[in-house]
């Protein structure tokens, strides 16, 4: 595994995404959500831990780094 | 669904978040023993989309349904371990196990509760507790665009995997990424399969920190999928090995329902109580961290939840205190164990390839009528005493 560099946006592709909540369980400051059937991080509280785009069964997250 | 906007107006004694079995059962004991009960469900029908295996144990569910509905699709009784090298261990057992149809399950539970007097609203997402007097006085929620609070003395959180009802009542639910279990199911159809076994594959190829398993529902259909520990999510996805494994074991397989779900595969869950809010299967962490079998503790966990909260409700002067007995009825019950699997999750989990053919070489050593789960554990654990105990104890308990 190559060093990673910490990003600094969370992209999620919406026609990947499952609406399954894994990525929720596993981040640690709970700013994920599920609302009228779409994913969203709340990157206020986001501490860019990269857990939600590692732990998605479909890799329908990505971080960038701007 | 129309329903009318009032409902979210009332004040309830009981609020569940979550209509899988672990909500609906809070949900149905709580208005069973006479408590006002509203259950929020954020997809639109209940048991749909199914992102679950669909076994369980007979043992696990005789209580709450019928042996005969049509929600049991399949009988099984043996259950064949695939080692890495593709040496198998198949293990008959007395006990019996059903696969399910979990969207008839799931809708034959959260009927029941309608009938004991439940409200049960659909398309609704629930975004927030709110407090009075620093106390959790109910749950916001979004239905169609509108917001509303709703009150409610109790908040029974019974929201999965997500586990964000019991953050926000200030218990710490996050599942550490090496115990969530990124998984993937398909139901692989017009395909042979023995519908008296289950298969579960071992290897780091094949799924590191986790396994492969076949689910027959029928002689040509089965649920076939995956989970890998978190910590090894990184550079492949779940997805990519499931394809890898379908295209080496189901060649050509035709396959439907494709769907993602984590496995929150922790250790058990101390505090299952804060205030008055009470965490119910996958949001309590009530998963067997080693199998990852969630339904049947779900189901428990539900019931003495929604029966504590209902008792709570109706002796307002012992309130707290009875809300309180309901993790110490827990691990009196099905959460009895749950630390034992733990424990064991560790050591097996930590088996690499060469150990775990290893292990099946020397199991084919003894006798196949000996074979027997807790002898493949005693070959496993031949170097840990102290598991070996633990892995007794399990056994004497199923």
């Amino acid at each position: 595994m190559g060093k990673r560099i910490k990003p600094t946006d969370i992209i999620i592709d919406q026609r990947k995404c499952d609406l399954c909540g894994t990525c929720i369980g596993v981040c640690p400051p709970n700013c994920i959500s599920i609302t009228n059937n779409t994913l969203s991080v709340g990157l206020n509280d986001c501490i860019f831990c990269s857990f939600c785009i590692d732990i998605c069964p479909l890799k329908a997250l990505d971080g960038v780094n701007n | 669904m129309q329903i009318d906007e009032r409902i979210f107006r009332e004040t309830y004694d009981v609020i569940v978040v979550g209509g899988g079995p672990a909500g609906c059962l809070a949900a149905y004991y709580a208005a069973v023993n006479g408590a006002k009960t509203i259950v929020f469900e954020r997809d639109p029908v209940i048991g749909v989309p199914v992102r679950c295996g669909e076994g369980v144990s007979e043992r696990g569910i005789k209580e709450y349904v019928s042996m005969t509905g049509p929600w049991i699709v399949n009988k099984v009784s043996d259950v064949e371990f695939v080692a890495p090298d593709g040496e198998k261990i198949l293990i008959k057992t007395d006990m019996v196990s059903y696969i399910l149809d979990r969207t008839k399950f799931d809708k034959h539970l959260s009927e029941k509760a309608e009938h004991a007097g439940a409200v049960i609203v659909t398309e609704t997402d629930v975004t927030g507790l709110f407090r009075k007097h620093d106390t959790p006085a109910g749950v916001t929620v979004q239905y169609r665009g509108k917001e509303y609070k709703v009150s409610g003395k109790v908040i029974i959180g019974a929201d999965g995997v997500e586990s964000r009802v019991g953050r926000w009542a200030g218990i710490n639910t996050v599942t550490k990424l090496r115990n969530m279990e990124s998984s993937i199911q398909v139901v692989v159809s017009d395909y042979t399969f023995e519908p008296s076994k289950i298969i579960l594959y071992f290897s780091r190829q094949v799924a590191p920190g986790g396994y492969a398993w076949v689910f027959p529902k029928n002689s040509e259909k089965a649920n076939v999928g995956l989970g890998i520990a978190g910590t090894y999510a990184h550079e492949r996805s779940a997805e990519e090995y499931l394809d890898q494994f379908l295209k080496a074991h189901f060649p050509g397989a035709v396959y439907t329902q494709k769907t993602a779900g984590g496995v929150p595969c922790n250790p058990p869950l101390k505090n299952m109580v804060r205030d008055n809010v009470l965490l119910a299967g996958d949001a309590g962490h009530t998963v067997n961290s080693m199998s990852g079998a969630g339904i049947a503790n779900a189901l428990q966990s539900g019931q003495f939840a929604g029966e504590a909260a209902a008792k709570a409700c109706a002796d307002m002067k012992n309130f707290n205190s009875i809300l309180q007995s309901y993790p110490k009825t827990w691990f009196r019950g099905r959460g009895r164990d749950l630390k034992k699997f733990d424990r064991l999750k560790n050591y097996v989990q930590n088996l690499d390839d060469d150990q775990l053919n290893e292990l099946t070489r020397l199991l084919h050593n003894i006798p196949q009528s000996e074979w027997s789960i807790l002898k493949i554990f005693m070959f496993a654990l031949r170097n840990k005493p102290d598991l070996i105990l633990d892995a007794i104890k399990l056994y004497r308990n199923f």
